[in-house]
């Protein structure tokens, strides 16, 4: 399942962000060769946590997350134009309302050799499908990734690893890639071959707390 | 609502009659309210609101009593599109509000009182400053199927939120009004799109993909203050940014360089 997390209500739902952070902490602890200091929770917490993205998150059967991003539109500040800024031709931002960047990207099992490939291929699926959802929905026209090695690793292999942007990136003593994805059919189709059946509408966890809200008072 | 027009696009303010009793060139109105005194609202939760974050006020429209009741109800934390626009990303369709609840329907009551659409779109904004904004357009319930199709309409919608935002960005910071800094694929696809060549064939003269043609064409129309790729064309060649030559598809690709650094500088 995928559930649709706005920033604003994160506060809402703990459980759910202490999993998702919890899941980028166990791949900056498996990344050889970070620095020391990204293995502490606050490290894996960024600036632009801060900016009220929405988070996409997959749930597995037990509703624990089993994989999350994060989506911010390229009007406002984003990783792309304002942590690397000059990695783009001739330094210039990326700018516009129809171009959205998805980044911390992070995988229940990535860098896991027990993890099942199975379980993987289905939760990349399922997010890939659900931002083609999502920027469909929104009218879109791309999505920029913007990934650490270890994620467009898994999607190079498993051919969903989009068109790439820029030369790779390093920040934090991690290489990072810009890779382009047009929203449409072209987009969905590798997506939904690793999704399978396992597809479903994204829901909006805000909503439902509002829905709850409103049977509580009547 | 605005009347999508190719070259002009034109806000038009119907009444519940349907009788027009507004219209003007959207990009005129911008033009205009960017330009327009501001003056700080007393009294009201809209001047708490910019004197906490510190930004001036563009214009206001709603009545004291109406502002006044508002604050006192404390509905800008529980009117559902504030809620939603300010605090998420995506387009709000108003079709998708719960009018079974309460709240919506009280709010979309007294919006039909005060002769306001109660069909319509929001469009959240983000600045890059960390700014945020919401961007809405109301049409009467009537009038709807001149909404559709929705798709093509909230593309529309969102390049003409993100146009009027950088519009009053500008206009606060003294900054001119189109950034006509280019980068060079973008120039690259617009010189060649100019000489009318697919996006496929375009690729193919720059060593790229269409997916990065159309990305690179989307950046720059959003960079010339375009609502379509084919208005940042028009509007590259009457700047002078790119010089299109008579030749069309094949010239255009044997001509093309091999890499963008041989791009005449003065085409930027």
């Amino acid at each position: 399942m995928i559930a649709l997390l706005p920033g604003e209500s994160r506060a809402l739902f703990p459980r759910l962000m202490d999993e998702m952070y919890d899941l980028r902490l166990g791949a900056a602890r498996a990344h050889a060769g970070r620095p020391s200091g990204a293995v502490h929770r606050l490290a894996v917490v960024d600036y632009f946590d801060s900016l009220d993205p929405l988070y996409v998150l997959a749930l597995d059967e037990m509703e624990c997350v089993a994989g999350a991003l994060r989506l911010l539109p390229t009007t406002g500040v984003t990783m792309l134009n304002d942590a690397f800024a000059g990695a783009l031709p001739d330094g210039l931002r990326v700018e516009s309302p129809l171009i959205w960047e998805a980044s911390r990207l992070t995988l229940r099992g990535a860098g896991d050799s027990r993890a099942t490939d199975a379980a993987m291929n289905r939760t990349i699926g399922q997010l890939g499908v659900a931002l083609n959802a999502i920027a469909q929905t929104a009218a879109l026209t791309h999505l920029i990734g913007v990934f650490d090695r270890s994620m467009h690793r898994l999607l190079s292999h498993r051919g969903c690893a989009g068109e790439t942007l820029a030369p790779p990136m390093r920040i934090d003593g991690a290489d990072m890639f810009a890779v382009l994805y047009e929203v449409g059919a072209a987009m969905d189709a590798p997506f939904q071959t690793l999704a399978g059946d396992a597809w479903a509408p994204p829901i909006n966890l805000a909503d439902l707390e509002r829905l709850r809200q409103t049977d509580c008072r009547s | 609502m605005p009347n999508l027009g190719r070259r002009c696009i034109k806000l038009i303010i119907v009444s519940g009659h349907g009788r027009r009793v507004y219209c003007e060139d959207v990009f005129d109105l911008i033009d205009r309210l960017t330009r327009a005194d501001r003056f700080p609202i007393p009294n009201s939760f809209l001047s708490e609101f910019l004197r906490a974050t510190g930004q001036p006020l563009l214009s206001a429209v709603h009545a004291a009593s109406w502002r006044k009741s508002y604050a006192q109800a404390r509905r800008v934390d529980l009117e559902p599109v504030v809620r939603v626009g300010f605090g998420g990303i995506m387009p709000l369709d108003w079709r998708l509000l719960d009018r079974d609840d309460p709240m919506v329907s009280k709010l979309l009551g007294e919006a039909l009182e005060l002769d306001l659409g109660a069909d319509g779109f929001s469009i959240p904004l983000r600045g890059r400053s960390g700014e945020y904004g919401l961007f809405s357009v109301c049409c009467p319930e009537d009038a709807s199927p001149l909404l559709s199709p929705r798709h093509a309409l909230i593309r529309r919608l969102m390049a003409m939120s993100a146009i009027f935002h950088s519009s009053v960005r500008d206009a606060f910071t003294g900054e001119s009004h189109v950034d006509v800094r280019m980068s060079d694929p973008e120039l690259a696809c617009l010189r060649l799109k100019a000489q009318g060549t697919g996006d496929h064939e375009i690729g193919v003269a720059l060593g790229a993909g269409p997916t990065a043609v159309r990305f690179w064409l989307e950046t720059a129309r959003a960079r010339l203050h375009a609502v379509s790729v084919a208005e940042a064309v028009e509007e590259a060649c009457r700047m002078g940014l790119v010089q299109v030559r008579a030749e069309r598809l094949r010239p255009a690709i044997e001509t093309a360089p091999a890499d963008f650094s041989s791009i005449d500088r003065r085409e930027r």
